[in-house]
């Protein structure tokens, strides 16, 4: 009996803030990815246009005809999967990156003068959010996309137009929060402007729901741009990031699935490393969690 | 004297509440009015109107006179701009009016920097400096702290070195001692009244405590569900209460009239603002109620025998006390 009331006490002791192995787990496993990306094709020279017909379709943990060890195999036209997938990597990131760094900005700016300004200008920003958040974010993604045609800068731009809902509303919600705190009536009181209410009370405020938001959400933009490239729609063939490569081994399932396999497994490892870190922070950020 | 602050026929509704209805009081230079009243009597909106911080749904009608200019009839822009420097306010938790993620420091001196053109590092010795004017100990390192790292009286000595920093003429204080220990709520009642003796600003004391306000306040404004019942010095108001509002306040203040055993509540609740009485507001718990008082509202007048600032909203002012 005691032992069964101990348990958990203990550990709740022990627990601190929450979410901290979480935390630094799920950061270790995005560091390796983005060493991978910054110094992968560094040291693998990547060429997107070189054949090697000698040495196509190896599988895993084989050798070439020259006698290196090709860690992830070969793909069709006899390219070094793991120098590719590295090379996706850092297409992939830089990509997710960018996105959401601007779905972010508008999101915050949107946000701010929703919540912030109120009235006509809240009831505009959010009911077009309405309408957007109606709409099926991969398929509005698809159609900017058909329309502008595959390059990486504009699946940065349709990743960021349908990404920005998010980070209004949340932002909106703290800031409305926020605004009507007494420490916002005591800046203004010393004659404080709305500006450096802004940017003394409101913009820290969201600052760590903000994180949260974009920690869950920068796994999404990665997955819709894979999606994208395995449509066709996202960047050009002769820029592979893991949709194009995954798209390229489609065929080969049968013989050689490890071309479409690997960047698979690839990007699942990393969406999920991304939850868990928007998860983690989520739980220790929240108040409405804490002392759970 | 001119007075600093005039206050005529102040109305301020919120749809269809009427939070203030027709409240006049000055606060002369140099001078501490109390302005006493229970929850929801509009003393806080009152003063929020003043310092222009009402929210935007709220209809504000009437006139308030600052130093010679009505800050109804100009922009709120106006406002903010004497706002620190020629009004300050300070508040009544002392934890949610400092802004939890900037040093204390930091946020006395911020006016300073952004006003004054003080340089940021000046800005770390103007903070110090006005910190130990607050009686905060051991400034120096204090100075480096966060809110949440400060006691609550020595949070309210913050609050009151931030709203001083810019030497403002007149400081609002919206019931600065509730959220104290009572010991700490004597310190920073007789820190108000040094700073105000030391600057000569005048002094609007938002209250619901009458015991606060015989130490420090020279007039007093009575407010009961939006109105102003009774006003006159304070000596004057408590020697002669002309009001049973007033009487039942004072008449619920421990060692009053010294009947230590038991305080004497006033019956009944104050009125729900949306279906306010029809008459005098105050008419369901007074014990002097006669017809008229159902009927008609009664307004703010002189009372015979007594001195001319000396005004109760009452039709029966004889009969209390008496």
């Amino acid at each position: 009996m005691t032992a069964t009331l101990d348990a958990p006490r203990v550990r709740l002791r022990t627990k601190g803030k929450p979410g901290g192995v979480r935390i630094v787990g799920s950061l270790a496993v995005v560091c390796c990815y983005a060493l991978c990306a910054v110094f992968g094709p560094m040291l693998f020279r990547f060429d997107p246009v070189a054949v090697d017909t000698r040495n196509r379709l190896l599988a895993p943990m084989s050798h070439t005809s020259a006698g290196d060890l090709v860690l992830f195999g070969t793909d069709q036209v006899g390219q070094d999967l793991l120098a590719k997938m590295m090379q996706g990597a850092r297409v992939s990131m830089t990509i997710g990156i960018s996105a959401l760094l601007l779905s972010g900005l508008i999101g915050l700016v949107f946000g701010v003068l929703a919540g912030y300004f109120g009235g006509p200008l809240d009831s505009l920003l959010m009911r077009l959010a309405d309408i957007q958040l109606a709409f099926p974010g991969i398929l509005l993604a698809i159609l900017i996309a058909a329309v502008l045609g595959p390059s990486v800068t504009n699946v940065i731009v349709v990743l960021s137009v349908s990404g920005w809902v998010t980070f209004a509303r949340v932002v909106r919600g703290q800031v409305l929060a926020t605004k009507r705190r007494e420490y916002v009536d005591a800046t203004r009181t010393l004659g404080a402007r709305h500006w450096h209410i802004v940017r003394t009370c409101i913009l820290p405020a969201c600052r760590a729901p903000f994180l949260v938001i974009a920690a869950l959400h920068i796994g999404d933009v990665i997955l819709a741009e894979a999606a994208l490239s395995f449509l066709g729609l996202g960047t050009p063939v002769t820029t592979p990031s893991w949709g194009t490569t995954i798209a390229s081994g489609r065929d080969l399932l049968g013989t050689a699935w490890w071309i479409s396999a690997l960047p698979g497994i690839g990007l699942a490892v990393l969406v999920v490393a991304f939850g868990v870190l928007g998860d983690a922070l989520r739980d220790r950020f929240d108040p409405k969690l804490a002392g759970r | 004297m001119e007075p600093l602050l005039s206050v005529r026929d102040l109305r301020v509704r919120f749809g269809a509440v009427t939070a203030v209805d027709g409240v006049s009081f000055d606060v002369l230079p140099g001078e501490t009015v109390a302005v006493v009243g229970e929850s929801g009597s509009g003393k806080s909106v009152t003063m929020q109107a003043v310092m222009g911080l009402l929210p935007r749904g709220a209809e504000v009608t009437g006139s308030i006179v600052y130093d010679g200019r009505d800050l109804l009839a100009r922009p709120l822009a106006e406002t903010r701009k004497l706002c620190g420097t020629e009004l300050a306010m300070i508040f009544q938790d002392p934890l949610s009016s400092l802004n939890p993620v900037f040093r204390v420091g930091r946020q006395i001196a911020e006016s300073l920097v952004r006003r004054r053109g003080a340089s940021r590092k000046e800005r770390r010795a103007h903070a110090v400096e006005l910190m130990r004017r607050v009686g905060i100990p051991d400034p120096e390192r204090r100075v480096d702290e966060f809110p949440h790292q400060f006691s609550g009286g020595m949070r309210q000595r913050a609050m009151i070195a931030m709203a001083l920093s810019l030497g403002p003429r007149l400081l609002i204080a919206d019931e600065p001692t509730t959220a104290l220990d009572v010991t700490v709520q004597a310190q920073i009642m007789r820190l108000l009244a040094d700073l105000r003796r030391e600057t000569g600003m005048g002094l609007a004391l938002i209250t619901h405590d009458l015991g606060v306000v015989a130490g420090v306040a020279d007039r007093v404004v009575l407010m009961y569900a939006g109105r102003v019942v009774e006003t006159g010095t304070t000596r004057e108001v408590y020697d002669h209460r002309a009001h049973p509002y007033t009487e039942g306040l004072l008449a619920s203040v421990p060692d009053d009239g010294g009947r230590a055993d038991r305080l004497v509540p006033i019956p009944g609740q104050p009125p729900n603002p949306l279906r306010p009485p029809g008459g005098c507001p105050f008419h369901p718990r007074c014990r002097y109620v006669v017809d008229d008082c159902r009927t008609d509202a009664p307004v703010l007048v002189e009372l015979a025998g007594r001195p001319a600032d000396h005004r109760a909203a009452c039709h029966r002012p004889e009969a209390v006390g008496a």
